[in-house]
């Protein structure tokens, strides 16, 4: 990241496509037999934060996979910086977006933390030294020094985010503005100590022109940080507000089939399932 | 990355397995050679040395470091550490095809030598490994792709492939008999100077191919989706591999017969040995692969000499309980 890219405002929503880091339209993609994923229209802006929220079931890590370009929709495009994924390879795309998936912990590998994390560089021509200064950098500041050298596969779940975090952030290091980041529920594993830390370098990297899409389910967290909120539900898009908007009991009691309160704690509104 | 101790280990296993090497060329059937005469040999002993015991150690030699490295990649593909010929119908598919060529041409009239050195089984029994092989990973595709249906077609082509062997087995003569029995059990006899050149080539071609792709083959080991975040292109650079699997496999499964479990166990000890990032565990393998393959052939010709115990034998009775050992281990830290 070079420059700051120019922040837009959430609102104003100039559809010129080249001002877009990513475009999806008319996605049609069958995630199981009674779910087929639906997204007519789906953009984000440089320098967006747009938090993706929606019940189990929604679609959300379909779409994910389908704007990363880990799936083919069956119909439909997806363009990434103006260009359509399926004319970009995967070296290409690791060069614009990087990913942290749910999950991706599952396989024990052997590597150790740090040999998964420098695989970022994978995508960059760095050189040996600066890898292993920013891989320390990067695991000082999410509190991972201590466990580089150990076997990725015996990481705590929570540990095992943060080394794939890092290595996203390692992945995004260096590149232009309206570089991508994708994550799907990155704070799943985190206690508050580490989910701060996560969203530390989540705002630096906004801050330095990245555009970021975020599945999560942290409705608060969402309103607090996010720009902008696409709401899902049985593999559409029903919403799509100002993350300020969201703290609106009908609209989360229709999303969520469940109750919930709207509190207010000194200038911040926060919703709370009451059920 | 001199002064590593990574770099420092696989010195170490280079320092023994040219120890090794050395140790496999002065002992033999025929006489012993002290170290210092190794390279002052004349006349007779020349003879013997240059051609029979250079060859013969050569080829365990690549043949022993090919089987490895082919177990490493595999084992990396599949994500499973117990991911080798065996299990994957590769050496049924060969012993199947060589058994046919062994039958065929005991019905035509055609006698091979005893320990194959006729090219002719050894050319079938690569096609038989090439296409048990491509049917496993078919097989394994069209049920999703799934890593256990993969090996679970695995083991069914390899039920199918002994099964078929055993019938031609129950038709055979007693000469087809031997030749098969010998093909069944291994053997490093067939190691004349074209089949070393042979293993040579696919081994060192095979050992390029995967240390240039070293950093791919870790990115492959967290996954294909994750791979494909970080850059790889999975789909193009798994086919590769897996070619370059057949090859090296199919072409030393066909001159070695059945050698058992190098492939297996060599990886796994390279693993705790130097970790599982592939620019050290590759060449780690390669070293430890070459060395149990020298040391199993020293023995299989010295043991009983001058008689050979099949190499096969010896390399099974060595490598089953350590499969065993794996196994337990595998299932304990699963559960952990």
């Amino acid at each position: 990241m070079r420059s700051r890219a120019d922040v837009t405002g959430a609102n104003s929503l100039p559809r010129d496509p080249k001002r877009e880091v990513l475009r999806a339209a008319n996605i049609v993609h069958r995630i199981n037999a009674q779910l087929t994923l639906q997204v007519a229209e789906f953009f984000l802006k440089p320098g967006e934060f747009v938090a993706v929220l929606g019940p189990n079931g929604a679609g959300k890590t379909t779409l994910m996979n389908i704007l990363s370009g880990g799936l083919k929709p069956r119909q439909g495009s997806v363009s990434l910086a103006g260009k359509n994924l399926r004319d970009l390879q995967a070296p290409e795309l690791a060069a614009r977006r990087a990913v942290v998936r749910a999950s991706s912990d599952g396989l024990a590998t052997g590597l150790t933390a740090r040999e998964v994390i420098e695989l970022a560089s994978l995508s960059q021509h760095i050189s040996q030294r600066l890898l292993h200064t920013l891989t320390v950098a990067y695991a000082r500041a999410l509190d991972l020094e201590a466990r580089l050298d150990a076997d990725f596969g015996v990481l705590s779940s929570g540990e095992k985010q943060r080394v794939h975090f890092a290595r996203a952030l390692l992945q995004a290091n260096g590149r232009e503005p309206g570089f991508l980041l994708l994550l799907d529920e990155p704070f799943a594993h985190l206690d508050a100590k580490h989910a701060q830390a996560v969203t530390r370098e989540l705002l630096q990297l906004k801050d330095n022109g990245a555009t970021i899409i975020c599945i999560l389910h942290d409705i608060n967290y969402a309103a607090h940080h996010a720009d902008r909120v696409v709401l899902m539900k049985r593999a559409g898009v029903v919403a799509e507000l100002p993350a300020k908007e969201i703290m609106n009991k009908a609209l989360l009691e229709q999303i969520y089939e469940t109750p919930f309160a709207i509190m207010r704690q000194g200038k911040k509104t926060y919703a709370i399932s009451t059920n | 990355m001199f002064g590593h101790p990574r770099s420092f280990k696989i010195s170490l296993l280079a320092a023994l397995t040219a120890a090794v090497f050395l140790l496999a060329l002065s002992v033999g059937a025929a006489r012993d050679f002290s170290l210092p005469s190794l390279f002052g040999t004349q006349g007779f002993d020349r003879d013997i040395l240059l051609d029979i015991r250079l060859p013969r150690v050569l080829f365990a030699f690549f043949a022993g470091a090919g089987l490895a490295l082919t177990g490493v990649i595999m084992q990396c593909l599949f994500r499973n550490p117990l991911a080798e010929p065996f299990l994957m119908g590769t050496s049924a598919g060969a012993m199947l095809f060589a058994i046919i060529a062994i039958f065929a041409a005991g019905r035509l009239g055609i006698h091979f030598h005893a320990g194959l050195s006729g090219l002719g089984p050894a050319l079938f029994s690569f096609i038989g490994a090439a296409l048990a092989f491509s049917l496993v990973l078919h097989l394994g595709r069209s049920t999703g792709g799934q890593v256990q249906f993969v090996l679970l077609a695995g083991i069914a082509i390899n039920a199918i492939a002994s099964s078929a062997s055993g019938v031609f087995i129950f038709m055979a003569n007693d000469r087809e008999l031997r030749d098969i029995t010998f093909w069944n059990l291994g053997s490093y006899g067939a190691a004349t100077y074209p089949a070393v050149a042979l293993a040579a080539v696919v081994t060192v071609a095979a050992a390029v191919v995967a240390l240039v792709m070293h950093r791919r083959l870790d990115a492959l080991l967290l996954g294909d989706l994750v791979a494909f975040d970080l850059g790889v292109k999975v789909k193009q650079d798994r086919r590769l591999l897996f070619i370059v699997v057949v090859i090296c496999q199919g072409a030393l499964v066909s001159l070695t017969g059945m050698i058992a479990f190098i492939a297996l166990v060599a990886p796994h000890l390279a693993r705790m040995a130097v970790g599982a990032t592939h620019r050290a565990l590759l060449p780690a393998s390669i070293l430890i692969g070459a060395a149990i393959s020298l040391l199993a052939d020293t023995f299989a010709r010295k043991l009983a000499a001058p008689a050979e115990i099949p190499l096969g034998v010896l390399t099974g009775i060595m490598g089953a309980p350590f499969f065993l050992y794996m196994l337990v281990r595998h299932k304990t830290r699963s559960e952990a």
